[in-house]
């Protein structure tokens, strides 16, 4: 029983030892293997199309180790400032074996479509958005290492800020139809172009409808725009007195189905 | 003639007692009392604090605790305590690896220095997952255990085989 006992007592300390050496040696060679630039990144670009922009970054992961990497992993995670996530996309290289190269792009595309939508607030507001960031990768199947960067900053301007109707002015064409001159305030912090529609209701000082009409805008990025016009048609001309206030809503097609402006009064 | 006995009893249990103290500081010295003075010194502490969970003073208790048993399985070496301390040994080193280690998912936060400016806002942290590593060493910590708990049945078992000599027998 002794002897037995003895040789239990050997062979934990002989396993003991050998995976003592085994941590020892796996972490200097991941200290060697990102020393000497192991995992490398290339020249960041974006490209952006009608509603959609792209960021890609070439990734370059040289084994130089005395392992094999598996699951070497990118996760991008692009959140609001709420912390709500709006996209995630992730790049996975399963396996890159001792002495090997690989390389791959990790790219983000992000649709307009599906950062506005249900977020009414960042087409009138500048805000910030959160960036995570993640590099990981397994080494000789044991040992995980990853690399994070929470809360990366980048700025959003919107598309519309701002947007306010300060004023109308009423010309008329016809005994039907009107020119209606809207004073705005609105500027595009945005990279990409904007439209919108204009749809307005006309009201008279007795609160009664008298007409319809319909406006559009079009800003380039980083302009503003001070006026735009509208074509006006009297549902009731009768009552029309040339006093009154205007409902002025907006709407962008595919993002903003109806947005509701302040009333704004005339004559 | 009794204080002669007396004195040889005496010089007897001495002779028993001291080599068996001086083994118990010296091991308890290897086993534990190194690192203790080690974190008595402020910046050592505090990059132990920063790469494990626990103040350093916990990390002190910790040290304390293994050579305090230490200590007492060498002191009371030939009777069944030290097999009894080992195995408690082993089960007090098994649950702190695990609270130490964080299950085996250390996360090091790194700090903004001139050489790394990091933004006030943004957190970088370096994660190392080694939970397959660290079941290992509870299964070898766990062998080590049953190890212990084999020497004190074989002691047992010597003990009740030693023949029993009465005191009126020459």
């Amino acid at each position: 029983m002794r002897q037995s006992i003895r040789a239990l007592g050997w062979a934990v300390t002989l396993s003991t030892l050998i995976l003592v050496v085994f941590l020892v040696s796996t972490f200097y060679s991941v200290f060697q293997l990102l020393m000497a630039q192991g995992v490398g990144f290339g020249e960041f670009r974006m490209s952006s199309s009608n509603d959609e922009v792209t960021l890609s970054m070439p990734i370059i992961v040289n084994n130089t180790g005395a392992f094999d990497i598996n699951d070497f992993q990118i996760t991008t995670t692009f959140k609001d400032s709420n912390g709500f996530v709006i996209l995630e996309n992730s790049t996975v290289i399963q396996e890159v074996q001792k002495g090997q190269l690989k390389s791959a792009t990790h790219t983000l595309t992000m649709s307009f479509l599906d950062i506005l939508s249900n977020r009414t607030n960042l087409l009138f507001n500048d805000t910030e958005f959160k960036i995570d960031f993640s590099i990981g990768f397994r080494y000789t199947y044991l040992l995980g290492f990853q690399m994070s960067l929470k809360n990366m900053s980048i700025s959003w301007g919107a598309p519309l800020y701002g947007l306010r109707v300060t004023g109308v002015n009423l010309i008329p064409i016809n005994e039907t139809y009107l020119l209606m001159e809207l004073q705005l305030e609105v500027e595009n912090h945005s990279f990409l172009d904007v439209g919108a529609i204009f749809r307005l209701t006309i009201y008279n000082e007795n609160g009664r409808q008298v007409g319809t009409g319909t406006g559009g805008i079009f800003i380039p990025q980083g302009q503003r725009l001070t006026t735009s016009q509208a074509l006006v048609e009297l549902t009731d001309p009768t009552n029309f007195t040339g006093r009154g206030h205007v409902k002025i809503s907006i709407e962008i097609p595919e993002i903003l189905e109806h947005y509701d402006l302040p009333e704004v009064y005339y004559g | 003639m009794a204080e002669d006995e007396k004195e040889r009893t005496t010089r007897d249990l001495a002779g028993i007692l001291v080599p068996r103290i001086l083994k118990a500081i010296i091991m308890g010295f290897i086993m534990g009392g190194e690192m203790l003075f080690l974190i008595a010194f402020p910046q050592i502490g505090g990059m132990l604090t920063q790469f494990f969970p626990g103040e350093s003073t916990s990390i002190s208790y910790f040290f304390l605790v293994f050579v305090g048993i230490e200590v007492a399985i060498h002191l009371l070496d030939g009777t069944i305590f030290p097999y009894v301390l080992s195995v408690a040994r082993a089960l007090i080193s098994m649950y702190v690896l695990v609270v130490v280690t964080n299950g085996g998912m250390l996360t090091i936060p790194i700090p903004a220095t001139p050489e790394i400016p990091i933004p006030s806002e943004m957190a970088v942290s370096f994660t190392i997952d080694f939970r397959e590593v660290l079941g290992i060493f509870l299964m070898l910590s766990l062998i080590s255990l049953v190890k212990n708990m084999l020497q004190a049945v074989d002691f047992l078992s010597k003990k009740a085989e030693e023949p029993v000599i009465p005191p009126e027998l020459p």
